[in-house]
């Protein structure tokens, strides 16, 4: 249907763009590599030192490295270009191009650019999240790993409503380079179950900065850790967040164009 | 010909001036800057509550630090963290594409001197927000530290050879950016390795002993934990004169890499053009 | 003492000198498609390009030259080889004695380099306190820095414009605050890449008069690249036309216009509109009342006098074609009339 073909379209170009350099597959993959490396030595470093991480054993914790270089695949490929080719837009002006087409703006804005390579993370995380499985106690039932795929798709939304919200700010602040390296390394807090942080640290890395609902959650869901009330969250924070950016991005629009004319 | 003294004088009055004028600019935008700084603090703060959730488990206690003790290091952390910043290739690349480059290799100056000073005046402007932001994340975590006055005194020099081995050190990776936008990916092992062996992600005495052993013949933990470590007070004379002669050695090192890849980046520079 | 002193007392006359300066670049090529792009990632297909063929030159001290040519010609490659920012790939460049690539300090002291970028100011800030930086890195003295900033902010009307941030001025304004900065260490060799592009009239007016001041009061040699036929006609005695890079001439403006061109232009402003003049020459245009006419340099004299004699006119004038007109057809490539 049309919306799909849109997506393709906008896709396909990234990609023959993206095939142009030819290194980068090799180069994120060693990348990705590295990164992984970092995550598997700190976890070793915390049970080198200890048993337990807040009561989390080492194939749990494997499983939220896995569900956060999962996450983080995603919101490199296919949200954060998006964001950042956004941002310029706004300020160089080349937004007005992508408002002058015959379609819902939030889609456009939001499938211009995509990064086929940065996949390569959602691959990774995948096979640390099969693994880790395989040495939990337990087995992962279906009902489990849907819920697991549910949230998963909750964590991804989520993401990028509040990547949403935060660039549309760009209409009113002169300078967000700063802003969006700030939540860039917020994020590094997913790395950890974020029932180890203090509570005012919990609060702020679920509803500022979602780390919660994009990593610990369906890491939860896995490791037998998913209660009714937190999945019925979930679900209900995702619908809010996807109205809340929408609507936050039309306001920023309206400034924006108000401004031109 | 050239006299020694004039040219020290010189260079002075070129560090002074860049120094002037780059504050001067990024004052205006000392708080998205300090937003800057906040990711770095994040960092910091991870890893406390990491490391502070480890020591809780075994009654209070890791690596020969308490939870009070890991505070007062992650705390020092932030600042030592702040003064061992350096330029990164991307920030390099940026200058290229932005064809700074050509005013800068056509000034008389080599750039590496200019850019220490605007390095320091981006330096300045972060402490404005660091040291208030230390203070309100002291009161909350509530570090124990104490100081001892010799081993403050030698963190001065031990910080500022620190600065000067990392920004040197980073130098040489920013350089590479002449040549190719590839190098990300080994300059991210090489960040992943710092991490780890600078006293990041944690104290030294927090690795195995293995590492331990091999971070001393490298050159991170002195561009890091050394300075932190005598700030807290927990370095003997003898490992801080061993210290201080690993940060001579490892800059003698960096400077003679920072001048090999320079002329190299050059010569490349302008076979290709800007 | 000094740098390659053999070299140096041979080429001591000449300011610039040019021997066989050549610069080749190798490009990636790519076809489109999806095809194509996937086979570009196991096999490049190289080319290359030479930007510059074996080129020279020799200017002496004190000269405004103008480099004239079209986009692509390798004007702004040339700029830079001999500011030393580009190595070549064969032969020689001699700048004030120096090998430009070199980069020696001394050398760097002396030349400035200007082109349409943003150049020596920080954006942030006023003019004035980037000046204070240019006054460290070239280690100007101090009194001879304030008397310098003082002329130029007079000469260029700068009073307001240096105090302001550098980010919120015009174009034409940057322009001049760049400029002023470029030449505050006074250097004896100018290269300017386009210092006009973008500006209006009386703003390129006001720059040209600084840079020919320059000019005679210090002495300096200057190479100008630019687009603008006033830019060159104002400035500049002598031209050097560069094409794909080679240099089509080399020579004094005037006979650029007699040598390339074996055309006149007659100029007729009849009393009675609309007449069909046609007869008597081609017709290159009309524009309110006056027809231009194109005329063979031989048969000028002739068409003239018949024109006076069977037309009532206000006016008739006989000249030499716009000098835009004999740089087009000189790029034109290969229709070079010659006067006979």
């Amino acid at each position: 249907m049309h919306y799909l073909r849109l997506l393709q379209t906008y896709y396909r170009l990234s990609i023959l763009n993206e095939l142009q350099y030819r290194a980068n597959l090799v180069m994120q993959t060693f990348s990705s590599l590295v990164q992984l490396g970092i995550g598997l030595a700190g976890i070793g470093l915390v049970f080198y030192n200890a048993d337990s991480l807040g009561g989390w054993q080492p194939a749990e914790l494997l499983v939220v490295l896995g569900v956060y270089t999962l996450i983080a695949g995603i919101s490199r490929s296919l949200i954060m270009p998006n964001m950042y080719e956004l941002m310029e837009g706004i300020y160089d002006g080349k937004l007005d191009y992508t408002l002058t087409k015959p379609e819902d703006s939030q889609l456009l804005i939001s499938i211009t650019r995509f990064q086929p390579w940065r996949l390569v993370d959602v691959i990774v995380g995948l096979v640390v999240i099969g693994l880790a499985i395989s040495r939990l106690a337990g087995t992962i039932g279906a009902g489990q790993a849907l819920v697991f795929a549910i949230l998963l798709l909750c964590g991804a939304i989520i993401i990028y409503c509040f990547w949403v919200a935060i660039t549309t700010l760009t209409f009113w602040v002169i300078r967000m380079w700063e802003v969006f390296e700030m939540f860039e390394a917020a994020y590094q807090a997913g790395r950890w179950p974020v029932g180890i942080y203090p509570t005012w640290l919990q609060l702020g890395l679920t509803f500022i900065v979602p780390v919660a609902f994009a990593v610990t959650v369906p890491a939860q869901a896995l490791t037998a850790r998913l209660s009714l009330p937190i999945l019925l969250m979930a679900l209900f924070v995702t619908a809010l967040a996807l109205g809340a950016s929408r609507w936050f991005w039309f306001r920023g629009l309206k400034s924006y164009a108000g401004a031109t004319a | 010909m050239y006299s020694l003294g004039g040219t020290l004088r010189q260079l002075a009055n070129i560090l002074v001036a860049e120094y002037k004028v780059r504050l001067m600019a990024g004052w205006q935008y000392r708080f998205q800057q300090s937003l800057g700084l906040m990711g770095l603090m994040f960092e910091a703060v991870i890893y406390l509550v990491v490391w502070t959730t480890v020591a809780e488990s075994r009654g209070g206690e890791v690596g020969g630090f308490t939870t009070g003790e890991l505070a007062g290091y992650y705390i020092g952390w932030m600042f030592v963290r702040n003064m061992t910043t350096g330029w990164s290739p991307q920030w390099f690349e940026y200058r290229i594409r932005e064809g700074e480059f050509n005013t800068a290799l056509l000034r008389p100056i080599h750039p590496f001197f200019p850019d220490i000073s605007h390095m320091m005046a981006g330096k300045t402007t972060w402490l404005i927000t660091l040291l208030p932001s230390m203070a309100i994340l002291a009161w909350i975590f509530q570090p124990q530290v104490t100081f001892v006055a010799w081993s403050l005194i030698a963190m001065a020099p031990a910080l500022i050879l620190a600065f000067l081995l990392r920004y040197t050190l980073m130098y040489v990776w920013a350089l590479t950016a002449f040549w190719t936008t590839r190098i990300t990916a080994l300059f991210e092992l090489y960040f992943a390795l710092e991490f780890f062996f600078s006293g990041r992600i944690a104290p030294l005495a927090l690795l195995p002993e293995w590492a331990q052993t091999i971070a001393r013949y490298l050159p991170f933990p002195w561009t890091f934990a050394f300075p932190l470590e005598l700030m807290l007070g927990r370095l003997t004379p003898n490992e801080t004169l061993f210290g201080f002669a690993m940060q001579a050695l490892w800059l003698t090192i960096a400077v003679i890499a920072v001048r090999a890849i320079w002329r190299r980046a050059v010569r490349h520079y302008s076979a290709v053009g800007g | 003492m000094g740098p390659g002193s053999s070299h140096r007392t041979s080429i001591m006359k000449s300011a610039i000198s040019a021997r066989n300066l050549s610069k080749t670049y190798i490009v990636h090529e790519r076809s489109g498609g999806l095809r194509a792009a996937l086979r570009g990632v196991f096999r490049r297909e190289k080319k290359e390009v030479e930007a510059v063929k074996s080129i020279s030159f020799e200017i002496q001290p004190g000269e405004i030259i103008g480099f004239l040519g079209p986009n692509g010609a390798g004007k702004t490659t040339t700029l830079k080889m001999l500011s030393g920012l580009l190595h070549p790939t064969g032969g020689q460049g001699f700048v004030l004695g120096y090998e430009p690539h070199k980069r020696e300090k001394d050398f760097l002291k002396q030349i400035t380099l200007v082109t349409g970028q943003r150049n020596q100011l920080v954006w942030d800030i006023p003019a004035i306190d980037s000046f204070e930086v240019n006054q460290a890195v070239y280690d100007i003295d101090r009194e001879q820095f304030r008397r310098t900033v003082d002329e130029y902010i007079e000469l260029l009307e700068l009073q307001e414009l240096v105090r302001k941030p550098v980010r919120q001025l015009s174009l034409g304004e940057r322009m001049k605050v760049e400029i002023a900065a470029a030449l505050l260490h006074r250097p004896k060799v100018l290269f300017l890449d386009e210092p006009t592009l973008g500006l209006d009239v009386p703003m390129q007016r006001r720059i040209r008069r600084f840079i020919a001041d320059y000019n005679k009061q210090e002495g300096a040699t200057v190479l100008l690249t630019s687009h603008y036929m006033s830019d060159v006609q104002a400035l500049c005695k002598r031209v050097i036309v560069i094409h794909q890079g080679e240099i089509l001439f080399d020579g004094q403006l005037s006979h650029l216009v007699q040598q390339f061109t074996g055309y006149k232009e007659i100029v007729v402003e009849p009393k009675e509109r609309g007449i069909d003049l046609s007869r008597y020459g081609e017709i290159m245009g009309e524009d309110a009342g006056r027809v231009s006419f194109r005329i063979p340099r031989e048969e000028v004299p002739a068409v003239a006098a018949k024109l006076l004699a069977d037309i009532p006119m206000f006016d008739l004038s006989v000249e030499e074609p716009p000098i835009e007109d004999v740089i087009e057809r000189v790029f034109a490539g290969g229709n070079i009339e010659t006067a006979s």
